[in-house]
């Protein structure tokens, strides 16, 4: 567990236990140190965003496939474009795991140049089509983010699995059915059944698949 | 499947593989211009980030180099006067480029004070765009008539409509659509009367073109 070293800032709570368990993470919490990095260049609350997400950025780089070495230099790399694009965090628009899983999966994209269609299902549309809303009654991103976090939290854990592999791990319907020994065809409705229930929940009239 | 069906499921396709970090560079920023102008792509990203944001959270922590937080420090000490996010549009259609949506706005600019536009046929002028060693991207500028020579291609072409429309066998293109083609596909594409139709395309194998002045354009831009 990576230990920090820094001064002591009373605006910085620890977010790791004495025993190394990980707190849940305050997302309000969290936003305040973005805001004092962008504000004042806080190096403590730097310090305390860095405590929490780099390790977890590098885990996200070894499960799409970074060796060791290339994960630590990309978590590296993600948590300076945090520090420089600190001032572009807006609270509003997304939670800072939101924010900073966004960076992590551009910069290993940019980091690297897969084969073009190595993880490229042919004729796969796994995003049903949103019936058209007004603006107003439109989710607000605030409120989505909320939304999908609930809905992850009574998503049964296969179906919560089957998207941690599709959207996080970075695996194709192919390498997951390999993987599971689940037929390729129930693979992709399975992940469509439960990206449309996240849909469902963030009060879409019409959910089908 | 219908010429709107067919948008769809394109959209749909890419969108998921942009999410699953499976893109390469030059389709994800496809993806991430479209997303400047379609709103259902916008949101489908929102959602799956969202997803990857609670996953973050939930992830077993990989502990970093002892020195990492100090290295990063320093990194970011030793960068700090970097100002490469400021772009200029000096050049032929700088104005236009500069109205691009945000995520392509930078890579036209350096294109256009690197290369410069290149002519593909009459009417029609490319500007290569540096982002992926493996697909080619290219801003196109189309104007209202101009037609491209018909060709085929060797592997997969991917043009985002980014302003006016442009037309083939299969249908108008407007805005924010994704005309996809492959070898299955031999087609004439011809700008919309109206606008100038700009497009973004990433072709991930060199084009096959077919008749004469494809023959010419091949000697041309070799």
């Amino acid at each position: 567990m990576l230990a920090i070293r820094t001064k002591e800032a009373p605006a910085v709570r620890p977010t790791t236990r004495a025993d190394g368990a990980q707190q849940t993470p305050d997302r309000e919490y969290f936003a305040d140190l973005m805001n004092a990095v962008a504000a004042r260049q806080d190096r403590d609350a730097f310090a305390a965003l860095f405590a929490y997400y780099a390790p977890r950025v590098k885990a996200y780089m070894l499960r799409l496939g970074a060796g060791a070495a290339l994960a630590e230099e990309l978590a590296q790399e993600v948590m300076i474009t945090v520090w420089r694009k600190a001032g572009l965090f807006d609270r509003r628009q997304a939670s800072v795991s939101t924010w900073i899983f966004r960076i992590a999966r551009n910069r290993r994209i940019d980091a690297a140049r897969r084969a073009k269609h190595a993880n490229f299902d042919e004729h796969d549309p796994m995003f049903q089509p949103e019936p058209e809303t007004a603006p107003d009654e439109a989710v607000s991103t605030a409120e989505r983010e909320e939304s999908v976090r609930a809905a992850l939290a009574t998503l049964p854990p296969e179906q919560v699995e089957l998207l941690k592999q599709a959207f996080y791990d970075g695996l194709s319907h192919r390498e997951i059915a390999e993987k599971t020994g689940v037929p390729l065809g129930t693979v992709k409705s399975r992940i469509r059944l439960a990206f449309g229930k996240l849909r469902i929940r963030l009060g879409d009239e019409d959910g089908s698949v | 499947m219908s010429h709107l069906a067919r948008q769809e499921a394109l959209r749909q396709r890419l969108t998921s593989a942009y999410a699953a970090a499976a893109l390469s560079p030059a389709l994800a920023l496809l993806v991430e211009t479209q997303a400047a102008l379609s709103p259902e792509t916008a949101r489908d990203i929102a959602t799956a980030d969202a997803i990857g944001g609670a996953l973050l959270e939930a992830d077993a922590p990989e502990a970093l180099a002892a020195d990492a937080l100090e290295r990063v420090f320093a990194r970011i000490a030793a960068q700090d006067d970097d100002d490469s996010d400021r772009v200029s549009f000096e050049g032929a259609h700088g104005e236009d480029l500069a109205r691009l949506p945000a995520p392509l706005r930078a890579h036209a600019a350096r294109a256009l004070s690197l290369s410069g536009w290149k002519f593909a046929a009459p009417g029609i002028r490319s500007l290569s765009l540096n982002v992926d060693g493996d697909a080619k991207a290219e801003i196109l500028r189309i104007e209202p008539g101009a037609s491209a020579p018909e060709h085929t291609h060797d592997g997969e072409e991917f043009t985002l409509v980014l302003t006016g429309a442009f037309h083939d066998h299969r249908g108008v293109y407007h805005v924010g659509d994704i005309a996809h083609a492959d070898a299955s596909v031999t087609h004439r594409p011809v700008g919309e009367a109206g606008p100038v139709c700009y497009s973004l395309a990433v072709t991930h194998a060199p084009l096959r073109f077919k008749g004469a002045l494809g023959l010419l354009q091949r000697v041309f831009t070799h």
